[in-house]
């Protein structure tokens, strides 16, 4: 299996036909399906981490996971949205495993993170003091532009739910990043 | 008014979101990617290897019973098809032969066309 440079035809080919090749066990079009999704599914774990290292670890474990059931998905177009459920999974069972951060992340909701003066709050930061299941929303929705259906179906949270996550989670960063915004404004 | 600040937020959200996007170095992250694989395929082949060899041993071992095992079936079949054939001869045995007939050419539907 040869995955560090892409191969012309692999390289050229459409996603769903190179999905349609890795589902029937062709591990190169498999690389290339990594090669072109590996970013943004390694930016979403960083926004969802904030700990670039565990982010390329989850992710990792998601594009292994990937490899090992993609016969099963139902359809080639959907790859993009099934690998990201699984990045999603991978990340939301790391933080089962970790209540404790978990339970600090959701402590730190109570305590306001306000930037001094002069110092600038960097969207991750901001991030990272939204309790998990927030960050998630919002990260999709802004980050992946996922619809507040799409989330609520790929995270299995009541629409309502995602809704409140996502208003309140996006008004928490604009108070955060309120001197980010200005200082990029000017 | 709210509602305006609202998505003037969103719009700008959306664009740190965007700016935050880092074309990343695939090098390291696809050879270590590779690594885990390969050890998932090992994995994969030595539990497959362990089924195989477990299903064969557990086949093996029964091998003796379930031969011993069939030949009772075949024997007990031999003598129901022996007393069935001396009843079959009689004129009862004819009656019911034709009867079960019959009744099976009427399940089968080509009494009914």
């Amino acid at each position: 299996v040869i995955w560090k440079s892409p191969s012309g035809t692999l390289g050229a080919a459409s996603e769903v036909a190179v999905v349609a090749l890795a589902m029937h066990g062709d591990d190169a079009a498999y690389g290339e399906l990594v090669r072109r999704r590996q970013s943004a599914i390694r930016n979403l774990l960083r926004h969802l981490t904030r700990d670039a290292d565990l982010a390329d670890d989850l992710s990792q474990q998601a594009f292994v996971l990937g490899w090992k059931s993609i016969r099963s998905l139902k359809s080639p177009a959907a790859f993009g949205a099934w690998i990201r459920k699984l990045a999603v999974n991978c990340w939301l069972q790391h933080a089962r495993r970790r209540k404790h951060e978990v339970a600090l992340s959701e402590a730190l909701l109570d305590v306001p993170v306000i930037p001094s003066v002069g110092e600038q709050m960097d969207l991750n930061a901001a991030l990272a003091t939204l309790a998990p299941e927030a960050r998630l929303c919002v990260v999709l929705a802004y980050s992946e532009g996922m619809s507040h259906a799409e989330i609520s179906d790929s995270t299995a949270m009541p629409l309502g739910t995602v809704k409140s996550h996502i208003t309140r989670g996006a008004a928490r960063l604009r108070d955060l990043l309120k001197a980010y915004g200005d200082r990029n404004d000017e | 008014m709210v509602i305006a600040m609202t998505n003037e937020f969103d719009a700008k959200l959306t664009r740190l979101f965007a700016d935050a996007r880092e074309p990343l170095d695939e090098a390291e992250f696809l050879t270590a990617l590779l690594a885990r694989i390969e050890r998932a395929r090992r994995a994969r082949l030595w539990r497959q290897t362990l089924i195989v060899a477990a299903v064969l041993t557990v086949a093996a071992l029964n091998l003796p019973a379930a031969l011993n095992q069939i030949a009772l079936w075949v024997h007990s079949f031999g003598e129901f098809s022996s007393a069935y054939a001396e009843f079959a001869v009689t004129p009862w045995g004819w009656v019911m032969s034709m009867l079960i007939g019959a009744w099976a050419l009427f399940r089968t539907r080509p009494a009914r066309r």
